[in-house]
């Protein structure tokens, strides 16, 4: 079983228990949230740039703190869903990565749990909107419409605050991790993106599939489409632009390509 | 080799400006707080603009071109 499918991972005592746990939820859900973002990114951006050996040592200590106290993994649409079932007070709150990295819509980071009761202390200025368990769906499917990656993302792991929906330009996350080596900061899926050869059609030589991953990982090898399974992620937004229903998820495990 | 240079003394509120974070077609570019961090949950007094993923940047000079104080030059 998927971890952020565990009932376990959701309930507020995680919080109200763990007094370092509070701590990091308090310090991601407003408090001073711009330093924090802004700081992460600065270090991660220091880190990149060091000379050995000191690079993969500040590396390993990046990845081990970014696993522990806050990171994500990315989470194809129909996983996201059911995160929402399993999760509670859903309140929509504007995403400060977008912010600070001036995205238009700012309005797309859905979080859960004790954040709902923590962020109006610290962002009065943020209204926070509660929303229904329908009203979180509808606005995910939207999001996958629009190309938005899904990630699942927690605080002080395994405890879930949010998902967070996002482009890989507008995401510091995925950012730390892809220009700057920081590998836990954004995980993998579970899933991985696979062709079915006799179904795909090149959509008559320009696949839309190519330009919806963010990633770069589709490609035509041979005269047919094909999957780097270095560089997909598994958020399997391309899935939805086929009109043959050529591309799938499957386990990433079982497809044996262990790169998380 | 060219190099981008913010004048932070020529750069006032780009919080409300966002013009050269809008034009990178490559997001080199983040709002960065400039000054310390205040109390729990006071938002930063000051932004700067911050080129953080210089490794990004392609050096196609939108910026240079779209800021409205010139603050931005090639050196």
């Amino acid at each position: 079983m998927k971890w952020y499918l565990d009932p376990e991972v959701y309930r507020d005592e995680l919080v109200t228990e763990d007094p370092k746990r509070r701590e990091v939820v308090e310090k991601i859900t407003g408090y001073n949230l711009e330093y924090y973002i802004y700081n992460t990114s600065k270090m991660a951006r220091i880190v990149s740039k060091m000379p050995q050996p000191f690079k993969s040592i500040f590396k390993a200590v990046a990845n081990r703190k970014a696993y522990e106290l806050h990171a994500g993994q990315v989470v194809p649409l129909e996983d996201a869903l059911k995160i929402v079932d399993l999760a509670h007070n859903h309140v929509l709150i504007p995403c400060y990565c977008r912010y600070l990295l001036g995205a238009e819509t700012k309005l797309t980071c859905l979080n859960f749990g004790l954040v709902r009761d923590l962020w109006p202390k610290y962002k009065p200025n943020d209204p926070i909107s509660e929303i229904d368990k329908e009203e979180a769906k509808e606005l995910l499917r939207e999001w996958d419409e629009k190309g938005y990656i899904h990630g699942v993302f927690w605080a002080k792991i395994p405890y879930v605050i949010a998902i967070c929906n996002c482009e890989k330009k507008y995401c510091t996350a995925l950012r730390n991790r892809l220009l700057f080596g920081i590998e836990n900061s954004y995980k993998k899926s579970h899933y991985i993106a696979v062709v079915n050869h006799e179904l795909c059609d090149l959509c008559g030589g320009r696949p839309k599939c190519i330009s919806r991953c963010q990633f770069g990982a589709i490609k035509i090898r041979d005269g047919k489409l094909y999957i780097d399974e270095d560089l997909c992620f598994g958020c399997g937004l391309c899935r939805s632009v086929c009109d043959r229903g050529a591309l799938s998820l499957v386990s990433r495990e079982e497809a044996g390509v262990n790169v998380w | 080799m060219v190099k981008i240079k913010f004048n932070k003394g020529k750069c006032i509120n780009p919080e409300e400006c966002m013009k050269c974070i809008s034009v990178c077609h490559v997001g080199a570019l983040i709002l960065a707080p400039a000054n310390k961090p205040g109390n729990p949950g006071t938002p930063p007094k000051r932004y700067i603009i911050d080129l953080l993923y210089d490794v990004a940047c392609d050096k196609c000079m939108r910026c240079v071109e779209v800021c409205p104080r010139s603050a931005i030059e090639i050196i």
